[in-house]
C-alpha cells in the first residue's frame, strides 16, 4: 500500500493519503490518472483497462490494482 | 525563451510533461516544450500557415510518428502511397519555414503477427523506405526503432495505454523518448563536447602496463582482450569525426607509450591524440592543463577512467568536466564507450572542417614541445618561421569575416558583431577598410585569423574593430598586423590613428593592448601619430 501511495504521490507531485481524490488534489486530471496507471504498470502493478476510466480517488486505485509493487 | 514543439500522430501530452521535468537546469532556464493538441492533428498543423508552430520562439519541431498508427490495418504493398503524403507535408513545411529545425522520427513497424517464412515483409520495407526519404531530405533523425530495440518492444510500449488513451508508450518508453529528444536538442544547440580525456590502464587495455609489461596486458582481437580493442574502435571513430583525444594517466611516459608503439593490437596510435599526459601529477591538474593548452573550456571535456577515486577527484576539482561512471563489468566497456560517444559527442553532421582538426591541434602540441627546448621566447618565435599575409577583404570572405566577429571574444577590442550582410555594406563603403590576415608557420597553417576594420578620413583613421583568434595570441602577430595596417593607412595620407577599446567580461586579456602598442590615452580612446612606432617581431610577410 505504501509503495502504491508513493508512486501516486510522485506522479502528482504532492504527498497524498488514502482519503485523497481528484477533488482534493489540485492538478489531478485524466492525464495524471493515465500517468499513475503507467507508473504502476512499470512497477509491476496492473489496473484493468475497463476500470481506468472510473478512477476518481486513491481508494479506487487500491480497489482495482492487482499485483505487487516490485521493490 | 525558445520552444520545442512536439507533433505526433498519437497522444504526446504526457511525453511533453516528462520532457519539461527531465530537462537539464541550463536548458530549463530558457526552454519550453509544448505539444500541439488534437488527436492526429500533425498533418493539418504543418500545413496551416497560422499554426502556433510558426511563432518566432519555436526553434525545433519534433515529429514523432507511431508506425502502427500510420498503418492501422498493417503495412501492405501500397505503403509508398501511404507514406508519400507525410513525406510531402514535411518537405513542404521545411521549405517554407527555413528558420525552424525539423527532427523526424524513423518508424518502428512490427512485422505482421502472421508472416509466412517466405515472401515480402512490407512492414520492414515501409520502415526502410521512410528512413530513406528522411535521409534524402537531410533532415535530423530521431531513431525510434533503435531506442525500441535497446529497451525491447515489450517494455517500450504498453497496449493498455494505447487502448485507453491512444498513447502507445509505456512509462519506460516515454522516459527514453523524452531523454532522446532532449539529447537531440542538445546536439542542435551545439552542446557537443570537444575532447575525450582517457585513462590508460584498465581503460584502453586490461592490466597495468608498468607492472604487467607489454605481453602481460589484455588487448587482443579475440577473447578477453577484445573488449578493450572493441572499445578502442569506438574511440577511434570519434577521432575520425573530429573529436580531440587526450590521455591522463598515472604512469611513466615511456611505459605508457610502449603499447601505442609496439603492441600489435593497439588500434589507437600516438598520432590520434593531441596530448598524452603520462606522469605522476594529480589528474585534475593534468586535465586542466590539457584544456588550457588546447584553448578550450573545461566544459568541453569528458573524462573516462576506471578508477572511482580518480573520477571523484576530477569531479570535485573540476565540476565542469563531464565524468561518466565506468562499468564495473569490463565486458560492458565497448557498449559503455558507445553510450559516451552518443551522449556527449553526437554531431549534427560530420563536416569537412572536422577532418583536419586533430592535425591542427597536434601541430600546436609540437609547437609547445619546440617552445620547451628553445631557451628564450625570442628564439622560440624565430624557430617557428611564421609567415603573415594581409589583404583587403574579398567578396568571397564575407562569411568568414562575419563569423570571426561573431565568435571571437577574448582578443576582440570592441566586440562589434557583424552579419554577412553588414560585412557586405562595410566592404562597399568607400570610407571603410577591412583587412584580413592569415598566418602559417613551420608546423602548419592557421588560416585567416585576424580581422581589422578602420574608418578612414585622411589625415585621420579610426580602428573600430581589431580581433584575432586566441590560438595565435602571445607571439607578436598582433604587433605585426597593426604595423602593417598603419603602413597601409599612412600610404593613404593618414597621420593620426585612433584605437578603440570597449571592455566586456571576456576581453580582459587585451585591456592594455593600445598602451602596449605605443598609443597614448585620449579620453575614451587611444591615439598614435605618424611616424608610427616600429615594432620588432619574428614574423615575415608573405604578401
Amino acid at each position: 500500500m505504501m509503495q502504491i501511495l508513493n508512486i501516486i504521490s510522485e506522479v502528482l507531485g504532492v504527498s497524498v493519503s488514502e482519503s485523497d481524490s481528484v477533488d482534493t488534489v489540485a492538478g489531478w486530471d485524466s492525464l495524471k490518472t493515465l500517468q499513475i496507471v503507467m507508473a504502476l504498470e512499470e512497477a509491476g502493478c496492473s489496473i484493468p483497462l475497463e476500470k481506468i476510466a472510473e478512477i476518481k480517488s486513491v481508494g479506487d486505485i487500491f480497489a482495482t490494482a492487482t499485483g505487487r509493487v516490485r521493490q | 525563451m525558445r520552444s520545442i514543439a512536439v507533433l505526433s500522430n498519437v497522444t504526446v501530452e504526457s511525453l511533453v510533461q516528462r520532457m519539461g521535468k527531465d530537462m537539464k537546469k541550463d536548458m530549463k532556464k530558457d526552454t519550453r516544450v509544448f505539444a500541439i493538441p488534437g488527436f492526429d492533428a500533425w498533418r493539418s498543423e504543418l500545413l496551416d500557415p497560422s499554426s502556433a508552430l510558426w511563432r518566432d520562439s519555436v526553434r525545433t519541431i519534433c515529429v514523432i510518428l507511431h508506425g502502427p498508427a500510420l498503418f492501422p490495418a498493417g503495412a501492405d504493398a501500397r505503403f509508398r502511397e501511404v507514406l508519400a503524403g507525410p513525406v510531402e507535408i514535411i518537405a513542404r513545411a521545411r521549405a517554407t519555414h527555413r528558420d525552424k529545425i525539423f527532427v523526424v522520427s524513423t518508424l518502428d513497424l512490427p512485422s505482421p503477427p502472421v508472416l509466412p517464412l517466405t515472401g515480402e515483409n512490407f512492414s520492414a520495407q515501409a520502415a526502410a523506405f521512410w528512413r530513406g526519404e528522411l535521409e534524402a531530405m537531410d533532415v535530423p533523425i530521431l531513431d525510434l526503432p533503435e531506442l525500441v530495440a535497446d529497451a525491447g518492444r515489450e517494455r517500450f510500449y504498453s497496449s493498455k495505454m494505447w487502448y485507453f488513451g491512444s498513447l502507445p508508450f509505456s512509462q519506460r518508453g516515454e522516459v527514453l523518448l523524452a531523454r532522446e529528444i532532449l539529447r537531440i536538442e542538445g546536439v542542435l544547440r551545439g552542446e557537443r563536447k570537444k575532447c575525450l580525456v582517457l585513462d590508460l590502464d584498465n581503460t584502453l587495455w586490461g592490466g597495468v602496463i608498468g607492472e604487467d609489461g607489454l605481453e602481460g596486458i589484455a588487448l587482443s582481437s579475440v577473447g578477453l582482450g577484445a573488449q578493450y580493442r572493441d572499445a578502442q574502435r569506438v574511440v577511434k571513430g570519434l577521432a575520425e569525426q573530429g573529436i580531440l583525444l587526450a590521455v591522463a594517466s598515472k604512469n611513466n611516459l615511456e611505459d605508457a607509450l610502449r603499447p601505442f608503439r609496439e603492441h600489435p593490437h593497439m588500434l589507437l596510435k600516438e598520432e590520434d591524440f593531441v596530448r598524452i599526459k603520462a606522469d605522476w601529477n594529480p589528474k585534475p591538474d593534468n586535465i586542466a592543463s590539457i584544456a588550457r593548452e588546447l584553448n578550450i573550456g573545461l566544459d568541453s571535456l569528458v573524462f573516462v577512467d576506471d578508477s572511482p577515486l580518480e573520477r571523484e577527484a576530477v569531479r570535485a576539482a573540476l565540476p565542469e568536466v563531464a565524468v561518466p561512471d565506468f562499468p564495473t563489468d569490463s565486458s560492458e566497456l565497448p557498449a559503455f564507450m558507445g553510450k559516451v560517444a552518443r551522449a556527449y559527442f553526437t554531431a549534427l553532421r560530420v563536416g569537412e572542417e572536422d577532418a583536419g582538426k586533430t592535425e591542427m591541434y597536434r601541430a600546436e602540441a609540437e609547437r609547445e614541445a619546440a617552445r620547451s627546448v628553445h631557451l628564450s621566447l625570442d628564439d622560440y618565435l624565430a624557430s617557428l618561421e611564421m609567415k603573415l599575409g594581409l589583404h583587403r577583404l574579398r567578396e568571397d570572405e564575407l562569411a568568414r569575416a562575419a563569423q570571426l566577429t561573431q565568435k571571437t571574444n577574448q582578443f576582440n577590442l570592441t566586440t562589434r558583431r557583424y552579419t554577412e550582410a553588414d560585412m557586405a555594406v562595410l566592404l562597399n563603403d568607400e570610407h571603410v577598410r577591412v583587412w584580413m590576415a592569415e598566418l602559417n608557420d613551420r608546423f602548419g597553417d592557421y588560416g585567416r585569423i585576424c580581422l581589422v576594420i578602420a574608418r578612414v578620413a585622411p589625415p585621420r583613421a579610426v580602428i573600430e574593430t581589431f580581433l584575432m583568434s586566441c590560438r595565435t595570441m602571445g607571439r607578436g602577430v598582433e604587433d605585426a598586423v597593426l604595423s602593417w595596417v598603419e603602413e597601409e593607412l599612412a600610404a593613404e595620407g593618414v597621420t593620426t590613428v585612433e584605437g578603440q577599446y570597449v571592455e566586456t567580461t571576456k576581453n580582459g586579456p587585451v585591456r592594455d593592448f593600445w598602451r602596449k602598442m605605443g598609443y597614448t590615452p585620449n579620453g575614451d580612446s587611444w591615439l598614435s601619430y605618424a611616424p608610427f612606432v616600429e615594432r620588432r617581431t619574428r614574423i615575415c610577410r608573405s604578401s
